[in-house]
């Protein structure tokens, strides 16, 4: 018989939240590579303004998630559940930021310098099949496509680190404006960063299906 | 840190009459470390705590099989002396049970059923079972008044106390605060911690939360069979098997 039926509705409830905030937070990410890559401004607009939104959604679940220890004290797999998702809004929050601070460099007029075009448009390409690949594990509790995600992190590194080499070749051979250059820099490096926290929610995941910890390179810490 | 076996299971079962109420219990006790049992009701912890100081003896129709041993000697067997073994393996039970007398003699009882007659040695000796009890500075000036003017939570702490006079190696607790207000539950608890520096205690609790608070380890019983021990903290954030998560997490009860 189930002696907590309330709790474990709220529960239910409380991942309903997270998962349309992973929703939301895609939404941001797309925004943010049509505005940088495409040129679309409007875009850019609309995944700056979107951020207040997700901002509030995180504070929000960051409540309830206090509200249901506090209150409903909860220990093993719904303990980790309530722990993962407060540390899991976090990792959202961070990755949307990311996708204001790509839209904010294409709004400041940035253009990818040489024929760098490619190498960033394939980041961009992995960091979204990170994102995806994470959220699905955290919406259908999947372990398998969590460490996988956790595997791909080392090629988003190697990905962020071509691209931001052809952008410093381009600018050793004066063929981007300096502002550029800094500009598509920092958007590979908030690409980059993306893939760290896609990186972090799965590993998150693994923590509360699993209760391990994994540590840097997929080991259980 | 290691610590050494205090008491221990091995094979253990158990019969009220013709149902078996413990099945192949093995379970070690770690000496000066709080060990909780919880389970639901029903489930064999008060039974398998009785059995480490043969409280089940008292009942008509019971008998054990496999062992239970104290400081590696089994203690299960008619040859031992039931009285000693209950002098090192104390007991406080649910609901607090002081005798009619007062808070003085409820603590020396013990000391002069076991033929302690030296008063300065009685004296202190309660003395230094209130203040472990944490109760002294409550009681002090009032030590030849009726224990049965005490609160509730005074009266089990005394029960402690009356427990703790005769130097017991194992305290045994059986919902030691079940009958008690917040604040009285607290106080036992933090008495708990303190109590376990110098003595080994088995607690059953149907409270969860208190399991989690106070003990090192913690077992997991259900339907007689022991399912899952380990440190507290494993079995409250990560237990290994699912009947434990199912129960602690109110999935079933």
């Amino acid at each position: 018989m189930e002696t907590r039926a309330h709790f474990h509705a709220e529960l239910e409830a409380l991942k309903g939240r997270v998962t349309a905030l992973c929703g939301l937070v895609e939404d941001s990410r797309q925004g943010a590579v049509a505005a940088y890559l495409g040129r679309d401004l409007g875009m850019a607009k609309q995944v700056i303004e979107a951020d207040r939104v997700i901002n509030q959604q995180t504070c929000d679940i960051d409540d309830a998630c206090l509200k249901l220890l506090a209150l409903e004290q909860p220990v093993a797999l719904d303990l980790r559940r309530i722990v993962g998702y407060a540390r899991a809004v976090i990792n959202l929050e961070r990755l949307a930021d990311e996708a204001v601070n790509i839209a904010e460099g294409a709004l400041a007029g940035a253009g990818l310098p040489g024929d760098c075009d490619g190498t960033l448009q394939r980041l961009s390409e992995h960091v979204a099949a990170m994102y995806a690949l994470a959220a699905r594990s955290f919406v259908g509790d999947d372990v398998d496509a969590a460490m996988e995600v956790c595997r791909l992190d080392e090629q988003a590194r190697e990905l962020a680190v071509a691209a931001m080499r052809c952008i410093t070749q381009s600018l050793s051979q004066c063929q981007a404006s300096p502002e550029d250059g800094v500009r598509a820099i920092l958007a590979c490096r908030s690409f980059e960063r993306m893939a760290a926290h896609a990186a972090n929610i799965a590993e998150i995941l693994v923590f509360i299906v699993k209760g391990v910890v994994l540590s840097q390179k997929c080991q259980p810490r | 840190m290691q610590h050494s076996v205090k008491m221990a299971a091995e094979n253990l079962d158990f019969y009220y009459g013709r149902f078996r109420a413990l099945e192949s219990i093995n379970l070690e006790i770690p000496e000066r470390q709080v060990s909780a049992l919880i389970g639901p009701s029903g489930c064999g912890k008060s039974t398998f705590l009785r059995c480490l100081n043969r409280m089940n003896d008292l009942i008509p129709g019971t008998r054990t099989e496999g062992a239970v041993l104290l400081d590696g000697v089994k203690v299960n067997v008619p040859s031992l002396d039931v009285v000693e073994l209950r002098r090192k393996v104390g007991m406080v039970f649910q609901k607090p049970n002081p005798f009619p007398k007062t808070i003085f003699e409820n603590v020396a009882y013990g000391l002069r059923v076991g033929g302690v007659s030296d008063r300065n040695f009685i004296s202190s000796q309660v003395e230094k079972s209130l203040i472990a009890a944490g109760l002294f500075t409550e009681v002090k000036d009032r030590l030849h008044d009726s224990a049965l003017g005490l609160s509730g939570g005074q009266q089990q702490r005394l029960c402690i106390a009356r427990a703790v006079a005769l130097e017991p190696e194992v305290l045994l607790m059986d919902e030691p605060a079940s009958a008690l207000d917040p604040i009285a539950t607290q106080k036992i608890e933090e008495l708990i911690a303190e109590l376990k520096r110098n003595y080994t205690i088995v607690i059953v609790t149907h409270s969860m939360q208190q399991a989690a608070r106070v003990s090192d380890r913690t077992a997991f019983f259900y339907m007689g069979q022991l399912v899952e021990v380990g440190p507290t903290e494993g079995i409250f954030t990560r237990p290994a098997k699912q009947q434990t998560e199912d129960y602690v997490t109110g999935r079933f009860g």
